[in-house]
């Protein structure tokens, strides 16, 4: 090493004679003490492999004992340095001290970066001298085949395949679409990592990205080649025009005017709501999943209450003037409903729910929702003596109900309750629906007026030109969509809207947004990818022949379902796949980028699916099929 | 309009424009650093020819901003090279990997992007034989480590081409 650096020597005794503020802790010894010998040789070999004279001819030798300091905080340190102003008083090879200090400074960075994490025997080849960190960075644009084929190239190579952070990479460019995914980890990133990844054993876990990688990629490829194993939840007597599901609970909406409450696991019929004059368009259930709501064609929203087996309320036929299309239940106590009569409105259900008797779901969410607990508290107050009775009686009213879903779930499998079967769970306005036989404890807390009609105002309503069809409002975000062509982005607090999505060419049927992707459906056949950071679209996806009817996406998974009776798969990262073929001759072909998942003898009215490989959709023929890829 | 001088490995001095050169932001600390200096920044791990490139790279997109996007953009896409980078990075081998070490040196983003997308884009759907080929490496796997290596990864098979 000294050999290389013939002036170390001279150097030092000229630092040694400047006002160099760390002189004192630049030393030979240091430097080599540092260093294990393998790593200088590295170095060394870095220095050369680039055709690169030693660092320089002057003041290689002085490196910071406090390397990481330096090397992690060049600034600061650098701060410090031109603080004390040490431009050398000596004119001529003076000059060039402060710089050489830097120089000393970034030359010493680039080494740190170095990653001596790999053996670098055989560096003959050009592409051997990039530090692993830059193959690091290559290696993540690429997609999972190609890593794979990087591994079996050499040993050394194969040694980068194992790092967990280039997974993570490889997840994002695969699983995540692009207005979401986060832009590359920085350079200072990985290289923090790489050198505290041995130091410091306590660092935060980092989940295995390859696992989580691999584990994606199984359930991705189980829908393209799985086999499927079919299921069909029977009870409804029309088409099925919703469905949706909620944790364990899978909710569906009919034009046979009900709707109805299904067990996820058992796919059977838990609870039936009727009550709606018209067909009911949409349901959702609120996230401590016991109200549940729906709106119809008759112009009305109403309320239903699951663990008390009752219509808790109705927001009465004004509530919109026309078709309720969508609606989506906002932090358990608000409501937005989309209506043909060109509106969105936002309901608040607290006078219904809490005029009612109703405060034992109050205890009961006190524990599951911690953002309201104020306002719940303040209700809690107000009907203060009752409290610990109730919540004890609202235990064995669970435990009951309990039983009899115990009781539903040995009926025969497939062949679930139609209306009449399961009358007794039936709900309706008059409100005797129950099997005193099953549970006292409701029947003696039947309240007075069961049909609370509310005709309260909307907290805020949003307009658009025409019928709106589809709605999902996440935080203070509300996105509507409608047949005047448009999507519309809402700020909820505010009312005003925030942007105006043109692009579509014929009415919006379906929407979901997940943070800055947006996916829309439409009659004009084609679904759209929007960046919700730009407002502007970022794909179109063809392929359907008919008007899109319903979808749903979840990370880089998108289904559709059409008109054209087929439900197609897409792969929203498609777009990155297909440069397969423009910046290469190589004979891998492109993913697809849709396949058909079913073709099916009539129009598709809604479907769902799950991170189980389970897709549930229903046609004109009033049945769900249930279809899980294994 | 101010110029800084820059000195290469090989001791060429080159003058430039400070907002040019103050596209490496490894040259932008050290001249905050310093301050006002008519002395030359010494590189020492770039040569001339390769600050050559440099320059002629940060100059060029000096004169042609590229539009206000570039947190919009997809960072992952390989496609979307602007035709001046693409021809800029069609050079040889050796000087593709100093560039991109250059770039990684003087801290410029965008041309250690493209310097790495082009790589990226020799990589993409090639077989690991090509690969060995395009890069002229030797494998030095016995067959049963490839063997091994190919059935760990079995699983991912895109079996749904």
């Amino acid at each position: 090493m000294i050999n290389q650096f013939p002036h170390a020597n001279t150097l030092s005794k000229y630092y040694h004679f400047d006002s160099f503020p760390y002189e004192n802790s630049y030393e030979e010894e240091d430097f080599q003490n540092k260093y294990t010998f393998s790593e200088l040789q590295n170095i060394d070999k870095w220095i050369n492999g680039n055709g690169l004279k030693p660092l320089c001819k002057s003041g290689d030798v002085f490196y910071p004992k406090h390397n990481n300091s330096v090397a992690s905080n060049g600034s600061g340190s650098g701060r410090q340095l031109s603080s004390s102003s040490c431009i050398p008083l000596s004119s001529g090879t003076g000059s060039g001290g402060s710089s050489r200090k830097k120089k000393i400074l970034s030359s010493f960075k680039n080494l740190v970066n170095l990653s001596n994490r790999f053996k670098s025997q055989n560096r003959e080849t050009f592409i051997s001298r990039l530090p692993c960190e830059i193959l690091l960075y290559i290696v993540g644009y690429l997609t999972m085949s190609d890593v794979k084929s990087i591994m079996l190239v050499c040993q050394e190579w194969c040694q980068i395949g194992i790092e967990d952070i280039l997974w993570k990479l490889v997840f994002k460019n695969h699983f995540i679409v692009f207005p979401n995914r986060d832009l590359p980890l920085s350079k200072s990133d990985y290289t923090q990592r790489l050198s505290t990844k041995d130091e410091v054993n306590n660092a935060p876990e980092e989940p295995h990205w390859k696992e989580l990688f691999r584990d994606r990629w199984e359930k991705e490829m189980k829908w393209r080649n799985g086999t499927q194993k079919d299921s069909i939840m029977v009870g409804h007597t029309g088409t099925v025009w919703t469905i949706k599901t909620s944790g364990d609970k899978i909710l569906t909406g009919s034009f046979d005017k009900t709707a109805k409450v299904w067990d996820k696991n058992t796919k059977k019929s838990q609870y039936t709501m009727i009550g709606h004059n018209y067909p009911v368009q949409c349901v959702d259930l609120s996230a401590n999943e016991q109200i549940l709501v729906t709106g119809s064609l008759d112009n009305s929203i109403r309320v239903w209450n699951l663990d008390q087996k009752k219509c808790q309320g109705i927001l009465t036929n004004q509530a919109h003037n026309f078709d309720v299309f969508c609606l989506q239940f906002k932090d358990e106590r608000y409501i937005i409903s989309g209506s043909s009569d060109s509106t969105v409105k936002l309901w608040d259900l607290n006078p219904m729910i809490s005029n009612d008797i109703n405060r034992h779901s109050y205890s009961s969410t006190i524990g599951r929702n911690e953002n309201n607990i104020e306002d719940r508290d303040q209700l809690m107050m107000d009907e203060g003596p009752h409290i610990d009775p109730d919540t004890i009686q609202f235990r064995e009213d669970n435990q009951v109900d309990q039983n009899y879903l115990d009781n539903l779930q040995e009926q025969p499998p497939a062949i679930l309750f139609d209306g009449m079967d399961d009358q007794d769970l039936l709900y309706n306005d008059s409100d005797d629906p129950f099997n005193d036989n099953i549970n006292v404890n409701i029947i003696s807390r039947k309240p007075q007026n069961p049909k609370t009609q509310i005709n309260s105002e909307p907290l805020q309503t949003f307009k658009h030109a025409s019928c709106v069809t589809c709605l999902q409002v996440e935080g203070n975000q509300l996105v509507s969509g409608g047949s005047d062509k448009v999507v519309r982005v809402w700020d909820l607090e505010s009312g005003q809207e925030r942007a105006i999505l043109q692009g579509h060419k014929e009415g919006i049927r379906c929407l979901q947004f997940e943070g800055n992707v947006l996916v829309t459906g439409a009659n004009d056949n084609t679904c759209k990818i929007w960046d919700l950071r730009i407002n502007r679209s970022i794909a179109t996806l063809r392929g359907h022949t008919g008007s899109i009817r319903c979808l749903q996406m979840n990370g880089s998974t998108l289904v559709t379902g059409s008109n054209d009776q087929t439900i197609k798969l897409w792969n929203l990262n498609h777009s990155s796949s297909t440069n397969y073929q423009s910046s290469s001759s190589s004979s891998k072909k492109p993913l697809l980028p849709y396949q058909d998942l079913f073709t099916l003898s009539s129009s598709i009215s809604c479907l769902t699916f799950d991170q189980s490989n389970t897709i549930m959709y229903s046609t004109s023929d009033s049945k769900v099929k249930v279809t899980k890829f294994i | 309009m101010t110029t800084v001088k820059l000195e290469s490995s090989d001791e060429k001095t080159y003058e430039v424009e400070k907002e040019i050169a103050c596209m490496s932001v490894t040259i932008k600390n050290m001249l905050e650093d310093i301050g006002e200096t008519d002395a030359a920044i010494p590189l020492p791990n770039v040569t001339s020819s390769i600050l050559e490139k440099v320059l002629e790279y940060c100059k060029h997109h000096h004169e042609h901003p590229s539009p206000q996007q570039d947190e919009k953009k997809d960072e992952k896409r390989l496609d979307d090279i602007p035709p001046y980078d693409r021809d800029f990075c069609k050079v040889d081998q050796p000087t593709l990997f100093e560039l991109i070490l250059a770039a990684n040196y003087l801290d410029i983003k965008p041309l250690l992007d493209v310097t790495c997308k082009t790589v990226a884009n020799m990589i993409r759907g090639k077989t690991p034989e090509e690969i060995r080929k395009i890069f002229n490496i030797k494998n030095d796997f016995t067959p049963e480590e490839e063997e091994q290596i190919r059935k760990e990864n079995e699983w991912c098979e895109d079996k749904g081409n």
